[in-house]
């Protein structure tokens, strides 16, 4: 008889969700779903405001990522206005931006996913937060929270605001920055180094224990998309999509970015408030890719600061030129972190970083807009059209969770068929099927349908849908 | 965000000013930047209490948390000390106040006091301002919480 296994809500993620595992009569995995439960709609409520308004109101999508939002809404207001912002208002939105970067990485790495890593997957679940972390591991807590706190001031002094800064604006910046805050900031950046590479150098000493996880938390080979510069380096801000397939080769020349409707496509499922976005040249579904921390470092060369391009080449020696586990998103995100780290030091001392030209105005130069920047967990994408007055007529938000869809439901196909065994549902396999989605580090808020924190259920279901059992927290 | 740096002593206003009377913390900090004397407390406003301020406790002797609170009859300030028999589910998001304090001696061997004034609500509803009731119970509470601060 077959059965539906369902897990509802998934816990430690941003946002709501269920997980539904089919079985068939043998007891065998046959499907699984990761379905986004709740819905937003930022896409239609912002429609008749003025587009000046869009990079404050997007802000309001997250909590964690609202830098990423007014980075890439300010970028598609840039664009229907016809400026580039000032150098100097284009480096503070990257400074912004990888402060935002650094904080949301780290809530990931070490709120979210380190109890799994310190404590085992079938370790006590009473455990497996931060607060057991900081019980057993006082360091490692003290380094997320510093990192964490760090990153947050960042946004803060620089935006104007800890969460939903103001400080983006179309244009570029609304503040200048002063030297006393440039100061402060670099200040904090030896403490931040080193608790990254603490980081670092636990999880390479301990990476050997999850070989388990390594091979079948989401391994399979996919294409991977990722904004890369000039060099061909990893750039958060701005630059040309690449995108390479599982063996590293360039699936098209670099893109525009203001040109990704040409190559991304979206799918929706009825099961899902999440689009799934796909590589238009293979269709859907096969065109599936993954975005983020890892698929920035197997996109690009190299990532341009020195102590973490000798990371990567570690992590290169360790895990091959592109890495296929999804379990290798943690140890991408230190290196990814510790990259942020450097680049922020680099802008922040460069000649022009307090110069007062900060902002480029204009009025309303073009009817649509493309933003694009790469956010905590991938590449995210702002659409408007707008009427000749600046009001909104249409708004369409690729977010690096929707790019990630399709590789988080196969991963949790591979999870189950793994570890679900029979009927009967135990703790250990609820946590390995979580954590490969926390892999991913998935925003469903800023996917624009859930509100609030990620709990899990795991429903098994007879061949007649009838429930045969549950799992819930 | 901050309205005032401060030694010593820390406040924080927590809760959704876009829920109606969630926002009442906010509003008490802000009315509190107005009654104290510059550098007397740290006042901020955050959304909830989330670990990172584990290191903040460390700096201070006195922490006040203020927030509505369920429960209480609307426009009534309570003022209590944290319960650690009660302590909520762990959540890597947020913590309550209690095991907020406890991460402030575990990981930095803190232990300052903490003060929590809350202030019962009429409406958390979706929506900007206070219902009137709960506006006037603002000075109510940002006097209480300055009168602890002078007396400390």
């Amino acid at each position: 008889m077959s059965q539906t296994i369902v897990i509802d809500p998934v816990t430690r993620i941003e946002g709501h969700s269920k997980i539904t595992i089919q079985l068939d009569d043998r007891g065998e995995v046959v499907d699984a779903q990761f379905h986004v439960t709740q819905f937003r709609g930022f896409e239609r409520i912002t429609q008749g405001r003025p587009v000046h308004e869009m990079p404050a109101l997007m802000a309001r999508i997250c909590g964690i990522c609202p830098v990423s939002h007014l980075i890439a809404s300010a970028k598609a207001v840039d664009d229907i206005m016809a400026v580039e912002p000032t150098p100097t208002g284009a480096d503070l939105r990257r400074v912004i931006n990888l402060g935002q970067i650094v904080q949301s990485n780290a809530l990931s790495f070490f709120h979210l996913s380190s109890p799994d890593l310190l404590f085992g997957f079938d370790g006590d679940p009473a455990q497996r937060n931060i607060l057991g972390v900081a019980a057993a591991n006082p360091q490692l807590a003290r380094d997320g929270i510093g990192l964490r706190k760090w990153g947050q001031q960042i946004i803060e002094w620089m935006g104007g605001k800890r969460i939903h800064p103001e400080g983006i604006v179309p244009g570029g910046v609304a503040f200048r920055l002063t030297e006393e805050v440039r100061d402060r900031i670099l200040a904090g950046v030896p403490d931040a180094l080193a608790a990254t590479e603490r980081a670092i150098a636990w999880y390479k000493s301990d990476m050997l224990r999850w070989e388990e996880e390594a091979t079948t938390l989401g391994n399979f080979r996919s294409a991977f998309m990722a904004l890369v510069d000039r060099q061909g380096n990893v750039d958060h801000y701005g630059g040309w999509i690449k995108v390479i397939d599982a063996d590293g080769h360039a699936l098209a020349e670099p893109i525009d970015p203001k040109h990704f409707n040409d190559y991304i496509g979206e799918a929706v499922e009825p099961w899902s408030y999440l689009k799934s976005t796909f590589w238009k040249p293979m269709g859907y579904p096969d065109g599936i890719y993954r975005v983020g921390p890892l698929a920035r470092l197997n996109v690009a060369e190299k990532t341009g600061t020195p102590r973490a391009d000798e990371e990567l080449e570690k992590f290169r020696w360790r895990v091959g030129r592109v890495a296929s586990s999804s379990f290798h998103y943690h140890y991408a995100r230190l290196i990814d972190t510790l990259h942020a780290i450097e680049k922020i030091e680099l802008l922040l001392r460069g000649p022009e970083i307090t110069g007062p030209h900060t902002r480029s105005t204009a009025g309303i130069n073009r009817n649509e807009g493309i933003g694009v920047s790469e956010a905590p967990r991938g590449t995210l994408m702002h659409h408007y059209k707008v009427d000749d007055d600046g009001l909104v007529e249409w708004v369409n938000l690729v977010i690096a969770t929707g790019h990630n869809n399709m590789a988080m439901n196969r991963a949790v196909l591979q999870v189950a068929r793994h570890y679900v065994k029979g009927d009967r549902l135990e703790e250990s396999m609820l946590n390995r099927v979580e954590s490969v989605i926390r892999c991913y580090d998935p925003c469903l808020s800023c996917s624009t349908h859930a509100l609030g924190q990620m709990a899990i259920k795991i429903d098994l279901l007879a061949p007649d849908g009838r429930v045969l059992s549950q799992l819930a927290r | 965000m901050t309205f005032t740096d401060g030694a010593g002593v820390l406040v924080l206003g927590v809760g959704n000013s876009l829920r109606a009377d969630d926002g009442v913390g906010e509003a008490v900090v802000e009315r509190l930047g107005g009654v104290l004397p510059p550098g007397i407390a740290d006042l901020r406003a955050v959304y909830q209490l989330t670990p990172e301020l584990a290191a903040d406790l460390a700096e201070v002797a006195l922490v006040v948390v203020v927030d509505a609170a369920a429960g209480v009859p609307p426009g009534e300030v309570v003022v209590r000390e944290p319960d650690a028999a009660s302590l909520g589910e762990p959540f890597s998001h947020s913590v309550d106040p209690a095991r907020l304090a406890a991460m402030a001696r575990a990981l930095y061997g803190a232990s300052p006091r903490m003060l929590l004034v809350g202030i019962g609500p009429a409406s958390l509803e979706p929506g900007e301002g206070l219902s009137p009731v709960v506006a006037a119970a603002v000075d109510v509470a940002a006097d209480t919480i300055a009168a602890i601060i002078r007396e400390r």
